[in-house]
């Protein structure tokens, strides 16, 4: 059986969740006074309302956003960090766009989106250009642009958009023809989620069934076979780049028309680092970043509703996050028994 | 401007340099001995914010800044064990193993920190201690020099001891010799009996060390307490500077200094009214451009040899 690829990938994900829990389980002994409580309440809190299972679907609009953006550099083996930045920086041209008065509900977020877009894309060209002309190594530019980003967005709302009567960092309150409607009653869905699925259904289309897509599905595997597939390696940087900065744009301006009333972050979010998380766990596919991101939401809504309730830091996700990852991505664990599994397959067939 | 001027050319300009610099140069030295092996290791900044943690809790709880160091540089070394054991063994790729190492590194400390402190900010409460600051005798009274380099905390003359003896580990022993091989040539070394993945694991072990060196002076004499994420990008701005160091230990140090420079700049600058947000990027521009300059260079010499 576990000579099946797909089986053994599978199989190789549930240990690895297993493994996660159970060294959560062994930090939890060691630092709540009711582990057991604290341990069933993070698996199993979020099933026992409605609301909470909204809460899950909620946090996994960013996380899938931040996914498909980073998993799009991720496969054409571009180590770009800048989501981050990207998150922070068009959550502030959302917060200038947002606040202005608008007469038409439907174009008002349309067009915020759309811009924060724009803006996410053309910064993500900055690292994408100098990558692509000089070889430039885009995890340390990546980096120092989320520090820029973060610097330069904190000024522009301190200096342009502060609302006055709200102490620390805050823009003006969104105006209501901004906001995104929700989607499901009773819990606070947006119509994010459902713009999400068709973002991944079309990202799936263009790796699957497009000349770009097999551009970049085979520049992963051999880094100089973009010269050879008539698309040269300069334009496919640029172009992949734009594609993740665009995805970061529209996920904050989505996550914040969705979820906030105003502009109030004072660090960077943290989201566009969750999504190298969600890339690597969801293999970089579109649908995997989809599972993935709501794996991940599920246990950080779980670690929240715990949180609140014990002694226990919701920050503890942390653990089982980075286990999964390490174990999910790394290509020996687990694998002499898929290899023990093919040989005696072999055998058999031969016999 | 002429104010501005004013600031950089005291003494005391040389001495922020210098007092900046310790972690960023720590990290360069770290990711060179890493790097050196053909290991790129990104796990740098959350090898730095663990030992930061670890150091000044240690500190507290042993009633010795010198325990907390040694706890900072083991958690520095099981740190490299983890990256080593899922690059080398399980074979994860390392960019992405050092990036998984960050994040944990960067939630794990705030859930320690709360569940030791109850706060998700500081261990200001934790009254932890630091580590000394060394006045040298006669250095101190040379005018000018005697200002920028005695007075430092101890961890400043062990960065200097450290470039000399990285220096020395490449250059002067079997051991780093093996590293080098190993990064240039690995299936050539392996060929005459060296053991590749030993060499890699001591390679990463070395540079846990260092990295943990940065990480306890961020938390035990730059500040006297952990802060949340206080590395704040250093460790990334030391693989900048190992980048740029061409693979020379002394171009690496005088990179990080180069750095270390805009950082000081950065926190002077903040005394007169430029708005401090942008202020504060300072730094990170300054990288952002090395790199880039330093990229395009490379790549006209590349051409030039015909390697395009």
């Amino acid at each position: 059986m576990l000579a099946n690829e797909k089986i053994f990938e599978a199989v190789k994900m549930i240990a690895s969740l297993l493994l996660a829990l159970l060294i959560t389980f062994v930090v939890l002994l060691a630092v709540s006074a009711t582990p057991l409580e604290s341990f069933s309440k993070m698996l199993f809190a979020p099933l026992t309302k409605v609301r909470y299972m909204g809460n899950v679907i909620e946090l996994m609009i960013p996380l899938s956003f931040a996914g498909l953006a980073t998993a799009l550099l991720f496969r054409t083996k571009l180590f770009n960090l800048g989501t981050e930045g990207i998150f922070y920086f068009c959550g502030v041209v959302t917060a200038a766009i947002a606040t202005q008065t608008f007469s038409n509900s439907l174009l008002h977020p349309i067009v915020t989106i759309l811009i924060s877009g724009l803006v996410g894309g053309t910064i993500a060209l900055i690292p994408g250009f100098f990558k692509a002309k000089y070889n430039t190594d885009e995890l340390v530019t990546s980096l120092m642009m989320n520090s820029i980003l973060f610097g330069l967005g904190l000024y522009l709302i301190k200096n342009f958009l502060q609302a006055k009567d709200v102490p620390g960092v805050a823009s003006q309150l969104f105006q209501s023809t901004a906001l995104l409607p929700i989607i499901i009653p009773g819990t606070r869905i947006h119509i994010g989620f459902a713009i999400l699925l068709v973002v991944v259904v079309l990202l799936w289309l263009m790796l699957y069934k497009t000349k770009l897509g097999y551009a970049i599905r085979m520049t992963g595997l051999n880094k100089s076979f973009a010269k050879y597939s008539g698309m040269n390696a300069f334009s496919l940087f640029l172009v992949v780049h734009f594609i993740s900065g665009f995805l970061g744009g529209i996920g904050s301006s989505i996550e914040l028309l969705g979820m906030y009333s105003r502009f109030q972050w004072s660090a960077l979010p943290g989201l566009g680092f969750t999504g190298a998380l969600m890339a690597m766990l969801g293999k970089n596919d579109p649908f995997g970043i989809l599972a993935a991101a709501f794996a991940i939401s599920y246990l950080r809504t779980g670690a929240d509703i715990m949180a609140r309730s014990t002694d226990v830091p919701v920050e503890v996700v942390a653990v089982v996050e980075a286990v999964i990852v390490l174990f999910v991505s790394s290509q020996y664990f687990l694998r002499k028994y898929h290899e023990r599994a093919l040989i005696k397959k072999g055998e058999q067939q031969d016999a | 401007m002429l104010e501005v001027f004013k600031i950089i050319f005291t003494p005391d300009f040389g001495f922020t340099v210098i007092r900046v610099v310790v972690p960023i140069l720590f990290a360069a030295l770290g990711a060179y001995v890493a790097n050196s092996a053909g290991i790129a290791n990104i796990a740098m900044e959350g090898t730095m914010l663990m030992a930061a943690f670890v150091g000044t809790v240690c500190s507290a709880m042993f009633h010795s800044p010198w325990l907390g160091l040694l706890a900072a540089l083991i958690s520095g070394v099981l740190m490299s064990l983890i990256l080593a054991y899922f690059t080398l063994i399980l074979k994860t790729n390392n960019i992405l193993g050092g990036i998984a190492l960050n994040l944990f590194a960067s939630s794990f400390t705030v859930f320690l920190l709360f569940v030791i402190t109850g706060s998700k900010g500081t261990s200001a409460t934790l009254g932890a201690k630091s580590l000394p600051k060394v006045v040298i005798p006669i250095l101190k009274d040379i005018p000018i020099l005697g200002k920028i380099l005695s007075g430092h905390n101890v961890l400043v003359y062990i960065m200097f001891l450290a470039v000399i003896v990285v220096y020395l580990i490449m250059y002067q022993t079997p051991l780093g010799l093996r590293i080098k091989a190993v990064g240039k040539y690995q299936d050539a070394a392996e060929s005459v009996g060296v053991n590749v993945r030993r060499i890699k694991t001591i390679a990463l072990v070395i540079s846990g060390i260092l990295a943990a060196f940065g990480g306890a002076y961020m938390s035990m004499g730059y500040l006297s307490f952990f802060t949340k994420n206080m590395t704040a990008g250093r460790g990334f701005i030391g693989l900048a500077a190992e980048a740029m160091g061409h693979g020379s230990v002394w171009l690496v140090t005088f990179t990080a200094f180069l750095f270390g420079m805009f950082d000081a700049l950065s926190n002077a600058l903040q005394l007169f009214s430029f708005p401090s947000e942008i202020i504060q990027t300072i730094p990170y521009v300054a990288v952002f451009v090395g790199i880039v300059i330093y990229s395009i260079f490379e790549s006209k010499r590349a051409k030039a040899r015909g390697e395009q």
